[in-house]
């Protein structure tokens, strides 16, 4: 069972030294009772998930409430779970499920929203800054992100988790299959249609 | 080799990997077209890689996700939560086919005991059923009638009383 404390306590293995398959063996360890594997599970992998999900959805507060829903979902899963791919993949998939569900919920209420704003930018209310390094960060830059952020949220749901899974995550495409369900010539395609979907909306800023 | 393959290709090898191959190299070279696609990506991945949120988790994370695992697990400490972990338990399942197999012969019986009682009906189905109904319903109007006419007796006998009554109080 897991505590409270338990989940805030900084393990030195906590960092991103270990292996991919250290995270399927903390896994099993965690199958078997030890409930502090969970705690480094979750500590490796919060921040690249919550960003994974933040990009999704560009919402941080849905974005965090989608995290922790993914780390519960390992959690209560913990008795099925089995070594078929890299724990990421599993997570991935987790995430991507909940992600997209949430997005086709909410769907209404994105549309409604957008038509709502009031900046002539259209950028969405609730977006977070980006960082910006450097001391021009300054208004243009900040319109180049604006229009990068529109220009992913507008891609269809799986291109989208598809293209942020390679681009952010570092996933191949093997992986990314495995997380969407798709073969991997099938990803291949997906990854291309995003990315030269992409290249068309922004080639005023290529 | 055909554009659209290459520019897939360059796709695939997001750190330019794929303008490494020969193939691919020399069709970049002498199409001007595709060397522009190649341009184009290599400058919209620097451009992705420049959107990097300013997201952290809030302090209350680790208290939030350690809450929903207690709600979750509280939740699942029910009977029936209990009952369907005791079924699901692999070391258990031929016990459990056992015991629900008895269940279910146990629902069986009770059902089976349960049956007369619910569908006591008089021999002839439902057709004698209401017949019966009409009967019950004649002999009720035949019992009152009775009951009237015993009552007109009753009063008749009982008529003089109050008289004898009123003299006893005076």
């Amino acid at each position: 069972m897991v505590v409270e404390g338990q989940l805030t306590r900084v393990m030195s293995a906590g960092t991103h030294t270990l292996s991919v398959d250290a995270d399927a063996q903390l896994m099993l360890r965690f199958q078997a009772g030890e409930a502090e594997c969970f705690d480094s599970l979750v500590l490796r992998h919060r921040k690249p998930l919550l960003h994974f999900i933040y990009r999704m959805v560009q919402d941080a507060g849905v974005a965090e409430e989608l995290t922790q829903e993914a780390f519960l979902r390992v959690f209560l899963s913990r008795e099925r779970y089995t070594v078929e791919a890299r724990f990421t993949t599993w997570l991935y998939r987790i995430a991507s499920h909940l992600t997209l569900n949430h997005i086709r919920d909410h769907r209404h209420e994105r549309r409604s929203e957008s038509l709502d704003q009031s900046g002539p930018d259209g950028e969405a209310p609730r977006d977070l800054p980006d960082r910006q390094p450097g001391a021009e960060s300054g208004m243009l830059k900040e319109e180049r992100l604006a229009r990068v952020r529109r220009a992913v949220a507008g891609l269809p749901e799986r291109q989208r988790s598809a293209v942020l899974m390679h681009k952010y995550q570092g996933m191949d495409y093997r992986e990314i299959g495995a997380a969407l369900r798709l073969s991997e010539s099938a990803t291949k395609s997906l990854l291309f249609r995003a990315y030269e979907t992409l290249r068309a909306e922004l080639s005023s800023l290529l | 080799m055909k554009c659209n393959t290459v520019r897939q290709a360059l796709w695939e090898n997001v750190g330019g990997e794929a303008e490494a191959q020969p193939a691919i190299r020399r069709h970049v070279a002498g199409c001007a077209a595709c060397a522009e696609v190649a341009a184009q990506q290599a400058r919209l991945h620097q451009l992705l890689d420049s959107w990097q949120p300013e997201l952290e988790l809030s302090p209350e994370f680790d208290l939030a996700l350690a809450r929903r695992i207690r709600v979750a697990e509280d939740r699942g400490t029910g009977w029936l939560a209990a009952a369907r972990r005791w079924l699901a338990a692999p070391v258990g399942w031929n016990a459990s086919m056992s015991l629900a197999s008895i269940g279910l012969l146990g629902m069986l019986g009770v059902a089976v005991l349960m049956r007369p009682a619910q569908d006591a009906r008089p021999v002839g189905g439902p057709a004698t059923a209401q017949a019966g109904t009409v009967v019950r319903d004649l002999q009720v109007l035949d019992r009152d009638r009775d009951l009237i006419e015993n009552f007109d007796l009753l009063s008749q006998e009982t008529a003089p009383e109050p008289a004898t009554r009123s003299e006893e109080n005076q």
